[in-house]
């Protein structure tokens, strides 16, 4: 009984994320697209008598580069003393893959390629024969497809097997003439220093130290062990540069050299082992591709898309919500039934109930339905392949606010929650551009944002209008704040990256995968348990105490008034000058943990009352808020507010994880925030300006 | 379609669905690392396949995937219709 390691690395969007999801039984959220997956995922699972520790390393497309990715993938399996290493590839796009793969047997000779998506490829007509690359490639080659139960127990048999012997026989990149002399007489010497070391590890130290690599410098250190003998080879390495260096190769191009070396062994192994019926091949998806990249259809897809995807949202999450928000108002009742039968005093009983439950049945009812839409919606489009094309079209745009089409992801995401879309934004690669996009990212209303616009929207705005046109008016309205929003997100990008951050446009290269079929149970499990449960879990751990400190603000009395009141006519003259009034400013104040409660605050302030007002009547909260002083300005200066202000502690918890910094936490909550009060008091000084005429 | 080019090339100069054979790379270091990782290699085939909506960027085919590249990263990619020998000579 004996416990392996395994490590798991390959091209991204190669589907080995499925692979080791399928392998370990553990949920891990993947999207077909590269960045996805950037931290170290690791399970396992048995087979025959032992154990086997799967180590799920980022995607990368080479491990000679040097982006954080790369080097933690070259790191693991250089340094990790794993049992095997499994390279996952894409059988619709072997060739690239194989780059990978060489540079891999090259670092390694405890390797096994697994050649996935065997499906896709078949339905494109391309046939891999993987009995031929393993005879060209000298390592096991498994041909699967990771949806199917019967491959993965094929590639765990396989695996077995592949990591209880090293090959020696795997295949050797050939150097032009003067590297292939220079690397055997650097592996001479590496060899004379420790004859223990085996022939394949000393040609790849060997390789490395004429790369230039800080590698080579790592795997020195581990390798040989006495001062002298580094030494010695270091300065052995120097001379041979040099003399390379005298018969036309200087050491910056050794690397080139190698790395084309590499690719055309790959081009060439792949020739001969990847056989295309038909030029059905790539059909498929270019067609697809040649409608969603059209000048004419491109842009107007993609805002169907996500329109199409909003619009879903707010109709389907109307009625779920409705209903939810009554059957937790009849719970509450009863509750209260049951707590009067028990010793428990009001006052526990009463902050209980009303302060506590309250306001998390509120959040639930609110946050949930729209949740329980957005996200397999986005996911379906995420898993299907349509992401990277959105970032394709929109690049331009945002290429002129010094940022890149990534970022339209990034606020896509954000629509469906903020810390979400702050996490996602780990695809875009250079570094200012990144801060930028999660500075902004809060600009994008998140779905618990969305119930309040588009309630005061429809009453407010839509309400001005009758019948059909009053929908689509509202709605048309909330798409206008999306719009503002964007905006404020690409106008500060580009004031960001360009004076803050002060960053260099990074390079655009962006890999467009093939279309694939997405698996439809897969994605409602995946986006409801990973994404939907998990936030609203967040969302009720912060909404339970928030309830609870509301609700005692309100109750409890200094001098005859409560707390509540104090602090909402201290806040009442600054709110009057932004168009609003000191309980909508105090409601935004304590909605800092999730934007869900504002308007529940708000009422509360307004009825004095010590108790969560169910407000599904659309009417009754009409009136409420009109009987309190409410306009149309201050509806709009309450969205735009909503639009524009801090982001909620999650996202900033989220914020400080991914920055690492405390200085750009704050200025993504100051930021916003000033945004959002300059904005107020400008469009309340244009209303004021027109109504004198 | 004319597949038949001159001499060298930018790539952001071929037309669409005419491929050509990559000579050079005239990129910093590490730009150039990552083309040649996705397969932009002198020596390689490569092929723009389709603009994006507001022109750039452009998809190119390349060694059996599909990379959207920027205007400015396409202009300093050297490109010609004949592949080009292998400078080095190999025992």
């Amino acid at each position: 009984m004996m416990s392996k390691k395994i490590i798991l690395a390959g091209n991204p969007n190669v589907g080995k994320s499925t692979v080791f999801n399928a392998l370990t039984g553990l949920k891990q959220h993947t999207g077909n697209w590269s960045g996805k997956t950037v931290e170290l995922a690791s399970g396992s699972f048995s087979f025959g008598e032992n154990t086997y520790e799967i180590y799920d390393l980022p995607g990368t497309y080479s491990v000679i580069s040097n982006s954080p990715e790369e080097r933690i993938a070259r790191d693991y399996v250089c340094f990790s003393d794993s049992d095997l290493t499994v390279v996952v590839a894409d059988a619709t796009c072997l060739e690239r893959n194989l780059n990978l793969v060489l540079q891999i047997i090259e670092m390694t000779d405890k390797v096994m390629l697994c050649v996935n998506l065997i499906d896709e490829a078949e339905t494109n007509g391309i046939y891999v024969d993987t009995e031929k690359l393993s005879e060209l490639l000298g390592i096991p080659v498994t041909g699967i497809c990771a949806k199917r139960r019967r491959d993965i127990l094929k590639l765990k048999s396989a695996i077995a097997k592949a990591s209880e012997k090293t090959h020696n026989f795997a295949v050797k990149t050939v150097y032009p003439s003067e590297i292939e002399s220079a690397v055997s007489e650097m592996s001479e010497y590496i060899q004379g220093c420790d004859k223990t070391l085996s022939a394949h590890l000393c040609r790849f130290i060997a390789v490395k130290l004429l790369d230039n690599r800080e590698l080579s410098e790592d795997l020195i250190h581990k390798y040989i062990n006495d001062s002298k003998s580094r030494k010695y080879i270091s300065d052995k390495a120097e001379n041979i540069k040099s003399a390379l260096a005298e018969t036309g190769i200087p050491a910056v191009c050794i690397r080139d050299e190698i790395v084309e070396s590499i690719i055309h062994l790959a081009s060439s192994v792949s020739e001969k082992c990847v056989i295309k019926n038909d030029e059905r091949s790539r059909d498929r998806s270019r067609k697809i591709d040649k409608y969603l990249t059209s000048k004419v259809f491109g842009i107007p897809i993609i805002l169907l898309f996500l329109g199409g995807i909003l619009w879903l949202t707010i109709c389907g999450a109307n009625y779920p919500s409705k209903l939810l928000s009554s059957a937790f108002t009849m719970f509450g009742t009863l509750l209260h039934q049951w707590l009067a039968k028990t010793e428990l005093p009001p006052f526990w009983c009463n902050m209980l109930i009303d302060g506590v439950y309250g306001t998390t049945a509120w959040v639930t009812a609110v946050m949930l339905p729209p949740m329980a839409i957005f996200f397999p919606l986005f996911t379906l489009l995420e898993d299907f392949g349509i992401l990277p094309r959105i970032a394709f079209n929109l690049d331009r745009c945002f290429k002129r606010a010094n940022s890149c089409g990534k970022q339209a992801l990034t606020m896509c995401m954000g629509l469906g929650c903020n810390a979400v879309g702050v996490a996602g934004c780990r695809i875009i690669s250079a570094p200012g551009e990144r801060f930028a996009a999660i500075l902004t990212n809060t600009f994008m209303p998140c779905n618990g944002r969305f119930g309040m616009l588009t309630t005061l929207s429809a009453i407010f705005i839509g309400g001005c209008f009758s019948g059909a046109m009053s929908s689509a008016v509202s709605a048309g309205f909330v798409l206008l704040l999306i719009i503002i929003g964007s905006f404020v997100t690409l106008t500060l990008t580009y004031i960001l990256t360009r004076f803050v951050f002060k960053s260099k446009s990074g390079t655009f290269a962006l890999e467009l995968p093939p279309y694939r079929k997405p698996q439809l149970i897969k994605i409602l499990t995946r986006s409801l348990l990973d994404r939907t449960v998990l936030i609203l879990g967040r969302a009720i751990s912060v909404a339970a105490p928030a309830g609870a400190v509301i609700w005692l603000m309100s109750n409890l009395n200094i001098n005859g008034s409560s707390i509540l009141s104090i602090c909402t006519s201290f806040l009442n003259p600054f709110g009057l000058l932004m168009g609003l009034d000191g309980a909508i400013l105090l409601a935004f104040i304590l909605a800092l943990p999730a934007n869900e409660i504002v308007l529940p605050i708000i009422l509360m302030c307004y009825l004095s009352s010590t108790q969560m007002v169910d407000c599904s009547s659309v009417s009754v909260l009409s009136n409420i808020l009109t009987d309190n002083g409410w306009t149309t300005l201050t509806a709009v200066n309450v969205m735009l507010f909503s639009l524009l202000h801090f982001p909620c502690a999650t996202t900033l918890k989220t914020i400080k994880a991914e920055t690492g910094s405390i200085k750009l936490t704050l200025i993504a909550f100051v930021l916003p925030t000033i945004c959002g009060i300059f904005t107020c008091i400008v469009s309340n000084f244009i209303y004021k300006f027109f109504m004198i005429f | 379609m004319d597949k038949t080019i001159g001499c060298e090339k930018p790539l952001n100069a071929l037309p669409l669905n005419a491929g050509g054979y990559i000579l050079s790379l005239n990129v910093n270091e590490s730009i150039k690392r990552r083309l040649m990782d996705f397969g932009f290699t002198a020596g390689n085939f490569v092929i723009p396949l389709y603009k994006s909506p507001l022109g750039d960027p452009v998809a190119y085919g390349v060694m059996g995937g599909i990379i959207a590249l920027r205007d400015e990263v396409a202009e300093r990619i050297l490109v010609s219709a004949h592949k080009p020998e292998r400078r080095r000579m190999f025992l």
